[in-house]
């Protein structure tokens, strides 16, 4: 069982938070964030328990909360305590305990809607203009009762049909801008039920807006949105075949026996997880395969009329005897992913645990009950989606032309001989407002090719293009095989004749091009053009980035003693006319937009 | 009646992390260090799934001490 499924449970909560936060604080690396909490109701122990949640994911929170029911007055005026905290993050942590107009008698429920929505609206536009930071609307709840009973969804003044109205325009608004996200409420009180959801007592004494056995789950929601603003999502699912995809031993029932589709009650429930699957694989997850089986037998299942994915729906395929976690390495260097983006499903309690044992990063699920499965990976939200942008969907395409591109490797004897043969062409540009969805999500999600790993939101960025001493690259890699879109980006500083590389990022679907010459001849070449001498590079240890960390001193970069943080290290260059040299590459064309 | 003390006892030692506590029923929020109304709403959820019962808003109002906890668990198992 998933840690976070058990944490779900409050009294385990109870028992184990405090341990468990103790364990990940002294293990882990974490990643700092400012969490504010602006209140319609007590947040109280839901602070510890999306503590624990974010600590989980590698992310600890420096929380900021606002006074009980001051969400409006802390959103809407001058507020220097909240200014001087700077969140990254804003909740807003309100419910329907805090619209209760609709109710006073002889007022239209229309005028009232009208109304809490012109609050909505000013608290955002507020929130926005003063603290460019994200924002995570709860939206709201039924009541527990319907005073006039069904009528209540129809009615002019009926509460359900209020609500609705309430939560369509609080998505709509998040649907046309950025930055702002919902937590839905009213979802997870479904999914839980109201009357197990709506505790009266905890509101009438303490003012909480939901029981206690319900606050976990609340935090788990919040938790899933910020990391998967902060780009920690899962990328990857790799899945047995037998007994995970279809019911049944493929090698021994044959294929027209597995089970699968409408016609037994098991195949049921495997047709709807290959559903779910196929829909998360339009969206952006790679699926991929580990089985133990002839290559021909396990296809077979996939190219059987029963099976809703087929083989084109998966990126890499091992189905062989090899040893699973090996497989799952293999699998992972292929895509050139990290372990812990990837989600593992089996439902072999052995090849669970091998691969837990062997491969500790990788999310392990094993599937004992595939009635029961779906509910669990979906509580789990590995996949939760606050940012899609069209570089999402392509991406599965992205990674297939890749697999293309490795095995045409294959058959050169000089890897700068392959280069030249993809007749790769670099589109250059800047950061600018076409592109900035794109651009902060690369500088937010990439971990391995990024020198300093600074996250920014889009407001920030705009901020920072519009400096008069910045200059960013933003660069597109097409080759034979197809557009890479946006792949690498770049933010420089010039102050008179010396230049900083601030930030630094490349996809690590395009490593061992040499794109990474491209761009810096590219910055080279703007120092020469401003007349700066010297350009300082810097580098901050993940445990992600190793892969870059001699990438300056190769070069003839100087190591600088750093003075304003020890965690970083500098790197200077006074040559820059002996650096371009170093940077020449005749296997990408220069094209400047 | 040493029994449900026991179970209380045991809530107890969960919630303050410490697994030497023992309460009585004279023991209240003053004898406990980080007895706050944090710790108190979390104790009572936990005494609620230990006996799987609902304490009335009057029944969580009068608890003022582990003994009257304990009294109302009597009369509600």
């Amino acid at each position: 069982m998933n840690k976070i499924n058990n944490f779900l449970d409050y009294s385990y909560m109870m028992q184990q938070k405090n341990k468990e936060k103790e364990k990940i604080i002294q293990s882990q690396k974490l990643q700092e964030i400012r969490i504010a909490v602006l209140c319609g109701s007590t947040f109280g122990v839901i602070e510890d328990f999306l503590e624990i949640f974010l600590l989980s994911y590698g992310i600890r929170p420096i929380f900021y909360l606002g006074e009980y029911n001051r969400y409006f007055e802390e959103s809407c005026f001058e507020n220097d305590e909240l200014k001087k905290f700077s969140p990254e993050f804003i909740l807003l942590h309100i419910s329907n305990k805090n619209l209760c107009e609709q109710f006073r008698i002889n007022d239209d429920a229309e005028e009232s809607l009208h109304e809490e929505e012109e609050r909505l609206q000013q608290i955002w536009k507020s929130l926005k203009q003063r603290y460019h930071c994200i924002i995570i609307q709860n939206n709201f709840e039924y009541f527990p009762y319907r005073i006039i009973g069904n009528a209540a969804r129809t009615h002019k003044d009926g509460s359900i049909r209020y609500i609705d109205n309430l939560n369509a325009f609080v998505s709509s608004y998040v649907r046309e801008n950025t930055q702002i996200y919902i937590n839905d409420i009213h979802f997870l009180s479904s999914y839980i039920g109201l009357r197990n959801w709506h505790d009266e007592r905890m509101w009438n004494l303490y003012k909480y807006p939901m029981s206690m056995a319900t606050m976990p789950r609340y935090a788990l929601n919040i938790a899933n949105i910020i990391k998967s603003v902060l780009g920690r999502n899962k990328k990857t699912i790799i899945t047995d075949l037998d007994n995970t995809l279809w019911g049944g031993i493929i090698g021994e029932e044959g294929a027209e026996k597995i089970k699968l589709g409408n016609e037994t009650p098991q195949g049921e429930a495997f047709a709807l997880l290959q559903q779910y699957l196929k829909y998360l694989s339009k969206h952006g997850i790679m699926l991929n395969i580990c089985s133990k089986n002839e290559y021909g037998t396990g296809i077979s299942g996939l190219q059987s009329s029963k099976s809703i994915l087929n083989e084109e729906d998966f990126t890499v395929k091992k189905i062989n005897w090899h040893d699973k976690h090996e497989n799952i390495e293999e699998i992972l260097k292929e895509l050139n992913l990290v372990d812990n983006s990837a989600v593992f499903m089996d439902d072999s309690r052995v090849e669970c645990d091998s691969v837990k044992a062997l491969n500790p990063e990788i999310e392990v699920i094993q599937m004992s009950d595939v009635g029961k499965f779906l509910d669990q990976i979906d509580t789990l939200s590995f996949f939760e989606m606050t940012m899609e942008t069209n570089e999402d969907k392509k991406r599965n395409q992205y990674y297939k032309d890749n697999i293309i591109r490795e095995r045409e490797r294959k058959q050169f004897k000089d890897y700068g001989e392959y280069l030249k043969s993809l007749g790769m062409v670099c589109y250059v540009d800047e950061i600018k407002k076409d592109n900035l969805e794109r651009t902060v999500q690369l500088l937010n999600k990439t971990n391995q090719f990024n020198f300093l790993t600074n996250r920014y939101t889009e407001e920030q960025m705009i901020e920072m293009i519009q400096k008069e001493d910045v200059e960013t690259f933003a660069l597109d890699l097409r080759d034979k095989f197809g557009d890479n879109g946006i792949i690498s980006v770049s933010v420089v500083r010039i102050n008179g004749a010396e230049a900083y590389i601030n930030d630094w990022v490349m996809s690590c679907r395009v490593f061992e091009r040499g794109l990474e010459f491209v761009m810096l001849k590219l910055i080279v070449e703007l120092c020469m053009k401003k007349h700066v001498d010297i350009l300082h590079g810097y580098y901050k240890p993940t445990i992600k980035n190793k892969k870059i960390c001699h990438f300056f001193q190769e070069l003839g970069f100087e190591k600088q003693k750093t003075e304003f943080d020890t965690t970083i290290s500098e790197w200077i260059c006074n040559d820059l006319k002996l650096l371009l040299e170093k940077c020449e590459t005749d296997s990408i064309a220069i094209w400047y937009n | 009646m040493s029994d449900i003390l026991d179970r209380i006892n045991k809530v107890f030692r969960i919630i303050f992390e410490d697994d030497n506590l023992t309460v009585s029923d004279q023991t209240c929020a003053e004898d406990i260090e980080e007895w706050d109304s944090l710790k108190h709403i979390s104790i009572l959820a936990l005494l609620e799934q230990e006996f799987c019962i609902e304490f009335d808003i009057d029944e969580i109002i009068s608890m003022e001490n582990v003994g009257d906890m304990l009294k109302v668990i009597m009369r509600k198992i």
